[in-house]
């Protein structure tokens, strides 16, 4: 009898937190000074774009039921440094993915990468340049940047530029993320060519790179004209966010969630 | 010889040793660093990195990681850190910063390491499991494993020292005489200190060696005293026990870490109780991963309740109450504090206590 009891609280336990299964839901985890952005589709399946600075990010969240496995279905790299990586690793340990999607930037070496490309070698892996289009339930994502051409230019200090930039639409939906890159790279993104799936507006803007000041360009911002904006950051010493992004967003009133202040931010798509 | 002479003779052969290992400690001491205390704290800092494991034992060392490797596998963060913690000595901790700052501000970062309480439940499940076997047989297996588990946990200082002072209760238990847990524990220090001197600087070690003798020293009178009013229970005796081995850890936190967690016995008597549990399944998983990935699994899927619910407690408590203060006291404060606990603990060890704290 008391197995039996001590079974059933031991479930009640582990199911309680493991929680639902997230549908047509993308979060911008708070993960400290990093990036760690999960996108669950229709069918709850998960796509891991960045995996942030630290082991965190791989939490409970991650169990599916009723195996207990780990349900992540795919893997995005936008670029290689520790704040974006160190998590995905982690995430490669626990999980079964079938398909990760990186840059093999042979200008920059670390550990960490080593270790994600020894990783990613279990699994289909797939580059993704400009121009490339990904079908992930009924999202698609369209690769912005980088383009071929300035991949084989990338030195290690400009690993940033090389960010993977994407657009997510979904219906009358549209995301951008823009890893770390600076405001020159974002004038390079040839949004203009992506005007017939950007109905109005793009909906959510993931600001570039913490929201470094290197990273605003007021032109790009009235051009892409968001409704909202995510800026993913934590206790740093670069003055992230920039006073630029902020002021901005509060002039045109955009409104602005920060992981530091708001914690996890959770946009739901209806 | 120590723990088989009675009365006089007993207590001078006793002190007879002690001295000498003093004296052969010093002598080391004062040759490796070249006669100055500041050098040798510089020259435990720049010392090996590399656990006696890897370095004696490199075959221990990659069945050790490949170990890791599978839980890492089949538990997610920040449960696969603390089974790693609590069963191998693998200190993962640092790939999870925010809840490394919830053990350390509610005081509970001991509980992430291997340490003497693994090895004497080591001893006591293994001893359990050969009760059929006769007695020198049990305790010869017993021992093996022990030294086994310790090898495959890094052997760092506090297992070291664990292993030590309990394989030496254990044995002289076995031959029929009582023991005096004081004497036992200066003297797996002095043997400890002797093989190598700059322990003396090593942190791991100095919070080890404290907590223990916190616990002989101080757990019988607060239990006592507090049982008196609130009755024999779990909770009155692990609190008693965590503020027993805080009374000595504490100066020395607050000189390593510069702060102190205020709250820190009460939130160990609130989550103790889950560590033998945490533990033992644990180790049990570790086990059943080398058998089978399932058999771990079913081990993990057992423990995960109990992990869940030390992370919640120390996560809540964390977020509630602002715990931790910022203290940092100077080297010779902690040196004149010892020195009045050395007094307490010659005062103690004149009372030969019988109750065996791991």
């Amino acid at each position: 009898m008391t197995i039996v009891v001590f079974i059933c609280l031991d479930l009640v336990v582990l199911v309680m937190n493991i929680g639902e299964k997230k549908r047509m839901e993308i979060i911008v985890t708070d993960i400290g000074q990093g990036d760690g952005i999960l996108i669950y589709n229709e069918d709850g399946e998960l796509l891991l774009v960045d995996g942030g600075p630290t082991n965190e990010f791989v939490g409970m969240g991650f169990l599916q039921l009723p195996s207990f496995e780990c349900g992540v279905s795919r893997i995005l790299l936008t670029h290689p440094h520790t704040d974006h990586l160190f998590g995905l690793n982690r995430a490669m340990e626990l999980c079964q993915t079938s398909l990760v999607y990186y840059n093999d930037i042979q200008a920059f070496v670390s550990g960490n990468f080593s270790r994600f490309k020894g990783l990613a070698r279990l699994y289909n892996e797939q580059k993704l340049t400009q121009g490339d289009k990904i079908s992930f339930g009924s999202f698609t994502i369209y690769i912005l940047w980088p383009s071929p051409e300035y991949l084989a230019t990338i030195k290690e200090s400009t690993v940033n530029e090389a960010s993977i930039a994407m657009l997510l639409d979904y219906r009358d939906f549209e995301m951008l993320f823009t890893g770390d890159i600076n405001s020159d790279t974002q004038k390079r993104l040839k949004l203009s060519d992506y005007s017939y799936v950007i109905d109005d507006a793009v909906d959510v803007y993931k600001v570039p790179h913490h929201g470094s000041e290197h990273s605003f360009d007021e032109d790009f911002l009235a051009w892409l004209r968001p409704k909202a904006a995510v800026i993913s950051v934590g206790e740093n010493s670069y003055g992230h966010p920039s006073e630029k992004f902020i002021n901005y967003f509060k002039k045109e009133s955009v409104r602005l969630f920060r992981t530091d202040l708001d914690g996890d931010v959770r946009i739901k798509i209806r | 010889m120590l723990l088989s002479l009675s009365s006089t003779n007993r207590i001078y052969g006793t002190y007879a040793i002690f001295a000498v290992l003093v004296i052969l400690i010093l002598t080391r001491l004062f040759l490796i660093c070249s006669g100055d205390l500041l050098n040798c704290s510089a020259l435990m800092e720049r010392g090996e990195k590399e656990t006696l494991t890897g370095k004696y034992c490199p075959i221990c060392n990659k069945y050790r990681q490949n170990i890791a490797v599978k839980i890492r596998s089949i538990l997610p963060s920040p449960h696969s850190e603390l089974l790693l913690g609590t069963t191998l000595g693998i200190n993962d901790l640092k790939t999870i910063p925010r809840f490394n700052d919830v053990l350390v501000s509610t005081g509970t970062i001991h509980v992430v390491v291997v340490s003497g309480y693994n090895i004497s439940l080591v001893f006591n499940h293994v001893s359990n499991l050969l009760k059929k076997a006769n007695s020198k047989t049990r305790l010869f297996i017993t021992q093996i494993i022990a030294v086994i588990y310790a090898l495959m946990s890094g052997f760092e200082p506090p297992v070291l020292r664990a292993l030590l002072m309990v394989s030496v209760i254990f044995w002289v238990r076995f031959l029929g005489r009582n023991v005096n847990i004081t004497a036992v524990l200066l003297l797996t220090g002095l043997v400890m200190l002797a093989f190598n001197p700059l322990y003396l600087f090593d942190l791991s070690f100095q919070l080890s060696f404290m907590a223990t003798l916190g616990l002989v020293l101080f757990s019988d009178l607060f239990e006592t005293y507090l049982s008196s009013y609130l009755g024999e229970n779990v909770v009155v005796s692990d609190f008693c026990a965590s503020l027993s081995a805080q009374i000595l850890v504490t100066p020395l936190i607050s000189h390593a870490f510069g702060r102190i967690s205020l709250l820190s016995a009460l939130v160990n008597s609130i989550v103790l109780w889950l560590i033998p549990l945490i533990t033992s399944i644990g180790m049990l998983a570790v086990i059943g991963i080398l058998i089978h990935k399932l058999v771990g699994k079913i081990f993990v899927l057992v423990l995960l309740p109990f992990s869940l619910l030390f992370v919640n407690i120390l996560e809540f408590v964390d977020k509630i109450f602002s715990i931790t203060l910022p203290l940092q006291i100077s080297k010779d404060t902690l040196i004149m504090y010892y020195m009045l606990v050395g007094v307490i603990a010659w005062y103690s060890g004149r009372k030969p206590r019988n109750k065996e704290t791991e």
